[in-house]
């Protein structure tokens, strides 16, 4: 699974934009930006290979701790197929 | 008809009575006043738009009054009226002009949700637009009225409308509102540009309005597709330069700008995030505006590598 597959759920939208990644959760309204390495931090969060740590550093924005609080929780990991 | 066919005696009388419907980019608006703090400026600024005098399905109901009778013999103000609500405090005479500018971006940003609205300025090469994103203070408004002295054509300075569905921007043609030492920086830049409404504001410092050239109105139906995005920031110093924006950080520094970004939702974030994937985007920092009209041309024509 990967961030792709993390972010096609019914709560996210996932916009693709070559250099980084836009958010739009459904729920909140609330969009996240993160960087490309956040893209693959994440994936790599899956594969037992980065942090939490990691991750956080590598978000671009204040709001993003949402989306923290969310992948601590789960959410955002969640196998979409 | 345009308002410049029409004679003062006819334009106050409309004013003055039932109103005059003025059309600006998609939208017309109903004007009543009873001031010539108003009138004057007004006759000179919008003299290119099209009118209609009966306008019987206008999209806004707007007007400048002067203040009540007492209040205006101790010091002249007049009052913006939406659909008859007063809305804003009341301003000095030699303000009208600007507080009606004012009040139409309000109407347009509280109300028009079929467009996503950033507080952008917009010109134009042809099809391809530079749209100019920044907070107040950074030269938005000093670059806008030098490019469309110089090349490019007027969208809009201070609403851009994104269409929800192609995505293209249009534009309102309305008039450059310059604050400050923006005012003379474009004088010496632009003799030729014409300012109405010069007035000391008690909220913005000395303001003024810059008439849309000609052409510009002629043209304001053309929408345009957003090519470069660009946040300009004015420094001081004369060595200018562009630094390139990560997609996610320019969509979320323009969401943060939108007006109805939230009222959207997911159309907002979709409308914008297509914006953002198709056009470059830059930060760009300048001391000069004539600098940035040459780096702005440079970028167009031959991209990135041969500008600032």
């Amino acid at each position: 699974m990967s961030i792709i597959a993390a972010t096609h759920t019914e709560r996210f939208i996932k916009l693709d934009l070559g250099d980084s990644v836009a958010l739009f959760d459904r729920t909140t309204g609330h969009t996240h930006a993160l960087r490309q390495d956040a893209v693959e931090c994440l994936a790599a969060i899956h594969g037992q290979a980065g942090t939490l740590a990691d991750l956080k550093a590598s978000l671009t924005h204040p709001g993003d701790d949402q989306i923290l609080a969310l992948i601590e929780a789960g959410l955002v990991l969640e196998d979409a197929a | 008809m345009k308002l410049k066919d029409a004679s003062v005696t006819e334009i106050t009388a409309w004013l003055r009575r039932d109103g005059l419907g003025l059309r600006a980019g998609p939208f017309w608006f109903k004007i009543h006043s009873n001031t010539g703090y108003f009138t004057a400026p007004f006759s000179a600024l919008y003299r290119d738009y099209e009118i209609d005098p009966a306008c019987a399905l206008p999209d806004f109901h707007v007007s400048v009054q002067r203040a009540l009778w007492f209040r205006h013999v101790l010091r002249p103000q007049i009052q913006f009226r939406h659909d008859g609500d007063r809305d804003f405090h009341p301003m000095s005479g030699p303000e009208a002009a600007v507080m009606f500018e004012w009040g139409l971006n309000w109407c347009i940003s509280t109300h028009a949700h079929h467009y996503l609205i950033l507080h952008a300025a917009v010109v134009a090469r042809g099809d391809d637009a530079l749209l100019l994103s920044a907070v107040s203070g950074s030269g938005k408004s000093t670059l806008t009225a030098a490019l469309i002295h110089h090349g490019w054509r007027l969208l809009s300075d201070e609403l851009a409308l994104v269409d929800l569905t192609s995505g293209l921007v249009w534009g309102l043609g309305r008039p450059v509102n310059l604050k400050g030492t923006s005012i003379d920086v474009i004088q010496e830049l632009v003799p030729a540009a014409e300012m109405v409404g010069r007035a000391r504001s008690r909220y913005k410092g000395d303001v003024a309005l810059m008439r849309a050239p000609t052409a510009a109105i002629a043209e304001i139906d053309r929408p345009a597709k957003v090519r470069w995005i660009i946040q300009p920031t004015y420094t001081g110093r004369t060595q200018a330069k562009f630094l390139t924006v990560s997609g996610a950080q320019m969509l979320l520094s323009l969401a943060d700008n939108c007006f109805n970004y939230e009222v959207l939702g997911e159309t907002g974030f979709n409308t914008l995030g297509r914006l953002v994937a198709n056009a470059g985007r830059y930060q760009y920092f300048y001391g000069d505006a004539g600098d940035a009209v040459e780096d702005f041309a440079q970028l167009a024509d031959f991209g990135l590598e041969q500008a600032a």
